[in-house]
């Protein structure tokens, strides 16, 4: 995409712009350094590369986003002037890149050799460099003192200013695109429409197709994403076939009249669906994937209710509507048709791990003893404990509570106290816990519930199948057995750590919704083991 | 024991002093050459197994290859292409999907396939210069004689994480495609992954990639860790991995191939498929659970020496005749014998070996023979649950099948009567497909025959009904009669009509019964009890303990146990639970004697209470205190060494449960 000569391009210009060298070898008053900033995608880059193209300046673009460290960075700038001068045969006389002080004296000789000529360097994106050293802007900003003919061009797509420890230094601004702007190059000309090749009306379709780009930027990019004209580009891309097809489609237009036509607002009114749903995953990056073989009977059966147009659609557009839609509900009519993912006892103890890690200790006992599975409600019971704390050590005799844990259970005072910070500290994120409260959870929540017998393998297999779930990342070992222990040391957190070491503990890796589709699979929920984090 | 992490085993004296007894003895002498049998049952065992697991995935690896040759031919700006493999969260799947693919792949001159997975790179850095390396390092052989070592020195030396070199030896030996199976997304950090997709998406350009995830949970959670930036780097497309039932399936029909001489019976089969289907396990522990089996078979077993066919008499030791003629089986035979007053041939069975070993090959073959034929007959089962109703997805698998039909639950059950029921009322063009299907199943000749006869038949009635064209229906079909209620005598009368089936139908439903009759005798005759069989010891193996031994040990119990009741593994005079109902003896372990009075505490144990507890529980027993205290102090050491005690900083003087007994 071009971009229209602006003031930034001016400024450039002017910048670059220098009095014709009266002979070979001349100085010349560019600066030493240039920086280009400006957002994403406001076509720095392009413009730059445009501008030194036109002028005959021989330049090299430089990516930083390629460059994993600095000394990487470096390295390039070298080769790609050596390559830029034709000098690679000699490239074994040059010292080695691993400083910019090698850089300097590397540069210094080849200018010196191949005569002064004017080269640019223009690095893009310097912001977004790995690894760079403090050093590395100050002196890439004094690279082109130290050698005459070298000019640094750097952009930058952060509005903070860089640290180049030097004082002026020319910056050009590139604002982002206005939306007069955005519109005149998504509807130019030069830009090749999606479905060009229709024949009738080319007049009369780029109207439509402008007219489609203002609605688009009005509707959906300028209160989203109006700095990106890529988005741009590709929502309407994506939107533009699904909103002509009924014109392509040969349906006949609404009204009445021997020569009615589709105008923009008959197909608005047509399409008032594709601006809602549709038009609002095109803007979400999703990864598309899709089964190529039962694709097209899928879709269709997904189709329906995406398509909320007012006249009933016929088959065909039905299908293509579905085929350009996100993959979401391709995949989740997918699943269903497939085995489940997880077996049946994986599933349960990814289900109690998750209320391992999501459950205080403290309300263990309400939640997994006996004395909830003995009344009716559960929830009942638990509010009226909650009303009356002091009750709550009633029935809590030490073997009938297997599920406790090693941290006993705080005094109610200081957990009145400390609740708020309790609350607020620990909402939504997993806490670790051992393999003891795990396997005491699941006995407590396994649906059939474990015979009592000796033998039962139940628990011996907890620690393979953790290990399994930890393989696939749903569940994740906690390394902060010492981390932890010193925190509690200082007193932040109240209950008193894993003061051994060699203690394993695990923590839920994925979140509610997951899990709690995972156990719909098999009939098992967890919402009648959480309590709300009130108190 | 606390400060000694591991030592080194020095055994005193090579050889103990006392003469050992080198030479095998009676059963055991038979052991190297059940060994070799072992083997060569199991390695062809292996083979099918193997050759059936393979075949599983051709279809997906086959739609791969489709997706990297449209991947190659289109070159799509802006997003690299990939595919997304989900395979569940079985390993073992995957990385025979990914070396089959890389296999075929590789060997094309223009394309290179490589694998990385979590373990190769923890930083980026890393996993640059592996894949760089992986895909530069390709075997050369393949390549066109192209001088290629001046371009090597061409420019500057670069870094060896520079995708630069990987784009260099692109444009070198014009490749089309580079293509990056990540084995193990899920074990991958999230942030390196996406780097990673961002640093190849810049590369895009100049060097065609191409992705090929697998992932073994389900796509939004990789959508979810990946950033937006590398999403927007991907073009995806999903393709699945054969289920794991599949492969259990798969793997169980090989292992219950007719060839096979050694059975596994319905109890440990039972027993590995329940395995397989409550917990996550590679198809790889089911074939290992069926290895074990052969192999305790085997090596426990000294008759299974009879399973070699060529096996000679002077071969096989007398030991072995003799327990032959001790089984339970051949007792049950020589019984019949006798009821049938054979007692000439009874005589020679005991008297010589030979006339034994003719006579267990025979039953041999003809045990393995009727096994073969269970299968069979579950097969016909199959084919007619097919029909009957009407999905694939209601036919019960082939291995429940089998262990329902080994434990002689299938013969005259209601599942069979049924499907014979609708078999019976089926119309004419659907009983044409049953029939069809059974023949398609291997079944015995004269049943084909038969059938055959009644598909004649039922052709011809079906040509040469008055109105071609339209099905014949069966009269036991309720739909095809109504009821009539009359009063009689104050007495209602129900009375079926047939409602208006003609002539054609009347034959027609003969026929079917005829069919169905067939089958039934068929099946009940197939259907046996393979208890029943002779020297079924031989070729069944159905033992549960020693596979459960090994494949769900439970540790956590043992030591339970022998803690809280040390008399079940001391069996000692002394502490037997019949001395009164007392638990707690000064006679047992002292550690043991701790671990009770352990069971009993709450969850913070006062470490001075539990002293003089043990104290009271030693008594005087001779010992000084200062001999109990070393004891109670070694036996608590011990505690904590197994991990069910540890100290707790809330109180100075108390140690903390960590464990609970029968959890």
């Amino acid at each position: 995409m071009s971009r229209e000569p602006d003031q930034a391009t001016c400024k450039l210009l002017s910048c670059t712009n220098s009095p014709q060298p009266r002979k070979q070898g001349d100085l010349f008053p560019s600066p030493p350094i240039l920086v280009a900033y400006g957002l994403e995608s406001t076509s720095k880059t392009e413009v730059i590369v445009n501008v030194l193209q036109k002028k005959g300046i021989p330049y090299t673009l430089l990516r930083s986003r390629e460059c994993l460290t600095q000394r990487h960075l470096l390295s390039k700038i070298f080769a790609s002037c050596v390559s830029a001068f034709e000098q690679e045969s000699q490239i074994e006389q040059y010292d080695k890149i691993d400083s910019i002080n090698a850089l300097l004296g590397n540069l210094r000789k080849l200018f010196e050799r191949v005569g002064q000529r004017r080269f640019v360097v223009v690095i893009e994106g310097i912001d977004r460099l790995k690894q760079a050293g403090p050093t590395l802007l100050p002196a890439l900003a004094r690279l082109g003192d130290q050698i005459p003919g070298l000019s640094v061009l750097l952009t930058s797509n952060s509005p903070k200013p860089l640290m180049l420890q030097r004082a002026g230094v020319p910056y050009v601004h590139f604002p982002p695109y206005s939306r007069a702007e955005a519109l005149r190059i998504i509807t130019s000309p030069r830009r090749p429409r999606p479905q060009a090749d229709v024949d009738e009306g080319e007049g009369s379709m780029s109207k439509l197709y402008a007219q489609f780009a203002i609605t688009i930027y009005d509707s959906l990019i300028s209160p989203t994403s109006s700095t990106s004209i890529e988005t741009f580009c590709k929502v309407c891309d994506k939107l533009w076939p699904i909103f002509i097809r009924p014109v392509l489609g040969g349906e006949k237009p609404p009204g009445t009249g021997r020569d009615r036509t589709w105008d923009f607002a008959k197909l608005l009114v047509k399409n008032r669906g594709l601006f809602h749903s549709e038009a609002e995953n095109a803007l979400h990056d999703t990864l598309p994937a899709q089964l190529p073989a039962q694709l097209p009977q899928q879709q269709t059966e997904t189709a329906p209710e995406i398509m909320s147009a007012p006249t009933t659609p016929s088959k065909r557009t039905a299908g293509l509507t579905g085929a350009t839609s996100s993959s979401i509900p391709a995949s989740k009519v997918l699943r269903q048709q497939q085995p489940p993912l997880l077996k049946h006892f994986p599933t349960l103890v990814l289900l109690s791990s998750y209320l391992a890690s999501h459950t205080a200790p403290k309300h263990d006992i309400l939640l997994f003893s006996r004395l909830s599975s003995a009344s009716s409600t559960t929830s009942k019971k638990i509010r009226r404990l909650r009303q009356t704390p002091t009750k709550r050590k009633t029935g809590t005799t030490p073997n009938a509570t297997p599920s406790k844990t090693n941290s006993g259970p705080a005094t109610p005072t200081k957990s009145r106290t400390k609740s708020i910070f309790a609350a607020n500290a620990n909402l939504g994120i997993p806490r670790p816990f051992t393999l003891e409260r795990v396997s005491a959870i699941l006995r407590a929540v396994h649906p059939h519930g474990i015979p009592n017998r000796p033998g039962c393998v139940v628990s011996d297999r907890v620690y393979r199948e953790l290990g399994e779930l930890e393989k696939l990342r749903l569940v994740v070992r906690t390394t902060g057995a010492g981390l932890h222990g010193t925190t509690a040391g200082t007193g932040n957190t109240g209950t008193a750590a894993a003061d051994d070491i060699t203690e394993e503990k695990w923590r839920v890796n994925v979140g509610r919704d997951w899990v709690v589709d995972m156990g719909h699979v098999w009939g098992m929920g967890v919402s009648e083991y959480e309590i709300e984090q009130d108190m | 024991m606390e400060y000694e992490k591991c030592y080194a085993f020095e055994p005193e004296s090579a050889r103990p002093a006392k003469r050992r007894r080198v030479e095998p003895q009676g059963l055991h002498a038979s052991w190297r050459a059940r060994h070799e049998a072992y083997q060569k049952a199991w390695r062809e065992q292996k083979q099918r197994i193997d050759a059936e697991l393979s075949s599983i995935n051709s279809s997906t690896v086959l739609e791969l290859t489709k997706f990297l040759d449209g991947a190659a031919q289109s070159n799509s700006p802006g997003a690299i292409p990939t595919a997304v493999l989900s395979t569940g969260p079985d390993t073992s799947s995957r990385t025979s999907v990914i070396q089959q693919l890389s296999g075929t792949q590789n060997l094309l001159a223009r394309k290179v396939f490589i694998s990385i997975s979590a373990t190769t790179g923890g930083n980026l850095k890393a996993l640059l210069k592996a894949t760089i390396q992986k895909a530069t390092s390709r075997n050369e052989g393949i390549d066109d004689q192209e001088d290629d070592s001046a371009a090597q020195n061409k420019g500057a030396k670069l870094l060896n994480y520079d995708l630069q070199i990987l784009a260099n030896y692109v444009r070198e030996k014009r490749l089309q495609q580079v293509a990056i199976a990540i084995q193990d997304t899920e074990a991958f950090d999230s942030e390196l992954l996406s780097e990673l997709i961002e640093l190849l998406g810049c590369w895009l350009d100049r060097i065609p990639f191409v992705f090929l995830f697998t992932i073994a949970t389900s796509l939004d959670i990789l959508q979810q860790r990946l950033s937006k930036g590398a999403i927007k780097c991907l073009k995806g497309q999903l393709f699945d991995v054969a289920p794991s039932e599949d492969e259990v399936e798969r793997a169980f029909e090989a292992i219950t191939n007719p060839s096979t001489s050694l059975w596994i019976g319905p109890e440990l089969m039972s027993t590995a498929l329940e395995r397989q289907s409550d917990y996550i396990q590679s198809i790889g522990s089911f074939v290992g659970a069926a290895q074990y089996a052969y192999m305790s078979s085997y090596y426990a077993n000294a008759l299974s020496i009879f399973l070699d066919p060529a096996i000679k008499p002077s071969e096989v030791s007398a030991d072995h005749f003799e327990a032959l003629r001790n089984l339970d089986s051949f007792r049950d035979y020589c019984r019949g014998l006798l009821d049938n007053n054979e007692i000439v041939r009874l005589r020679g069975l005991f008297d010589s070996d030979d006339s034994l070993l003719k006579v267990v090959r025979a039953e041999l073959n003809r045990g393995t023979e009727a096994l073969a034929n269970v299968m069979i007959a579950v097969e016909v089962v199959r084919e007619l649950q097919l029909w009957a109703q009407g999905s694939r997805a209601a036919v019960t698998s082939k291995s429940k099948l089998y262990c329902q039909a080994m434990s002689n639950k299938l013969a005259g059950s209601s599942l069979v009567r049924s499907l014979l029921l609708s078999t019976r009322k089926a119309r004419s063009d659907a009983a044409m497909r049953t029939l069809t299907a059974v023949m398609g199943v291997d079944i015995p000749k004269n049943l084909k025959q038969q059938c055959a006869k009644i598909r004649k038949e039922l052709t011809d009635m079906v040509m040469n009904q008055p109105n071609t064209g339209q099905t014949l229906r069966s009269e036991d079909n309720i739909r095809n009669s109504t009821l009539r209620t009359t009063v009689v005598a104050q007495k209602v009368e129900l009375s079926k009509q047939k409602s208006t089936l003609s002539k054609q139908d009347a034959a027609y439903t003969a026929l079917l019964r005829r069919f169905t009759d067939l089958l039934d005798g068929y099946l009940n005759k197939t259907f046996i009890d393979p208890k029943s069989l002779l020297f079924h010891e031989i070729f069944l193996y159905d033992l549960k303990s020693p596979n459960r031994e090994t494949f769900t040990p439970r540790p956590r119990h043992a030591i339970e146990r022998a803690l809280a009741a040390p008399h079940d593994y001391l069996d000692c005079s002394c502490c037997a639970p019949e001395q009164g109902d007392v638990t707690l003896a000064a006679s047992q372990p002292a550690t043991a004697v701790l671990y009770q009075l352990y069971l009993e505490s709450g969850s913070l144990i006062n470490v001075s209470d539990l002293w003089q507890a043990f104290q009271a529980v030693l008594g005087d027993a001779g010992q000084t205190e200062q001999q109990q205290m070393a004891l109670f102090l070694r036996d608590l050491a011990e505690l904590r060494y197994l991990g069910l005690v540890k100290g707790t900083r809330k109180r100075a003087d108390h140690i903390a449960k960590v464990v609970w007994k029968g959890l």
